[in-house]
């Protein structure tokens, strides 16, 4: 998994989790907004207002548990993406760390091949 | 998160593909005003077949664009949300041109199906995973990439079509 794809992922679940709870509230609404347009329409007795709520209920449901799993990815694993160490280079001379491409060692002044 | 200059014109890209996508579905026979009552068997296929296809891939067209003519150096998540972006322009544009069509019920009815499409933002999610796919490619160069994030979001929009037909 390259990083890239592990900072996607990171976006997706950023993103995915407001905007299912958004949707959860859209599809809860969902039957109550038909029923009235059908109303408005004169054709209530045209559609299946039980069915319509139970769908509505169970995709809100669904929405809502989109949203818990890709929070729950989130806060699980955007400290792993932020904390990553950075590359680093060691230096020949005193044995130590110094930021990958640095020219010259931090601690003892030699230049790094 | 990217200029504000980006968001914008991936916003007006979004509003100027729903048009581009209007226009498409409308040369392919789709009915685009809302639907009462029986639907027919052409109209399920054209409507969750068709129309998802059709739609994922003309939104992120104005990202695309961005990435090709300015190669802007962005995270993924700033990919992701110029996507967002594309696909809020799209929905709103739909959801007027639907409340619109709704008009001949009254002010009223227009108004609830208004609310009820704002409060089903499956454009944005959608087209989160386009403008994540075009961050991909442009890192990548690799189209499978985007097609990774395309598809899931047909599926996606789909779905969403399948089920608001079926159901209501």
């Amino acid at each position: 998994m390259t990083g890239e794809w592990q900072d996607a992922k990171l976006a997706i679940a950023k993103l995915v989790a407001p905007l299912s709870l958004w949707m959860a509230a859209g599809w809860a609404a969902y039957p109550y907004a038909i029923e009235y347009i059908s109303k408005q329409s004169g054709e209530l007795d045209t559609i299946d207002l039980p069915e319509i709520r139970w769908f509505g209920l169970a995709a809100a449901i669904a929405c809502i548990v989109v949203a818990v799993m890709s929070a729950g990815y989130y806060f699980m694993n955007r400290d792993d993406a932020g904390t990553q160490a950075p590359p680093t280079e060691r230096c020949p001379y005193c044995d130590t760390d110094n930021p990958a491409g640095a020219s010259a060692c931090a601690t003892c002044g030699r230049r790094l091949a | 998160m990217p200029k504000g200059r980006y968001l914008a014109l991936a916003f007006v890209a979004g509003v100027a593909s729903a048009g581009l996508a209007t226009i498409g579905e409308m040369a392919l026979g789709m009915d685009v005003s809302p639907q009462t009552g029986a639907v027919s068997a052409m109209t399920i296929i054209l409507v969750t077949l068709v129309a998802p296809v059709v739609e994922e891939c003309v939104k992120p067209l104005g990202i695309f664009l961005i990435q090709k003519e300015e190669r802007p150096q962005f995270k993924m998540i700033d990919w992701a949300i110029l996507g967002l972006f594309a696909g809020l322009g799209f929905a709103l544009f739909e959801d007027f041109l639907y409340a619109a069509g709704a008009l001949s019920y009254g002010w009223n009815a227009a108004f609830a199906l208004l609310g009820m499409r704002l409060l089903l933002p499956l454009h944005l999610v959608a087209s989160t995973l386009t403008g994540l796919g075009i961050g991909m490619y442009q890192k990548t160069r690799r189209p499978l990439d985007f097609a990774v994030m395309l598809v899931p979001a047909i599926c996606l929009h789909a779905l969403f079509n399948f089920a608001a037909v079926m159901v209501g």
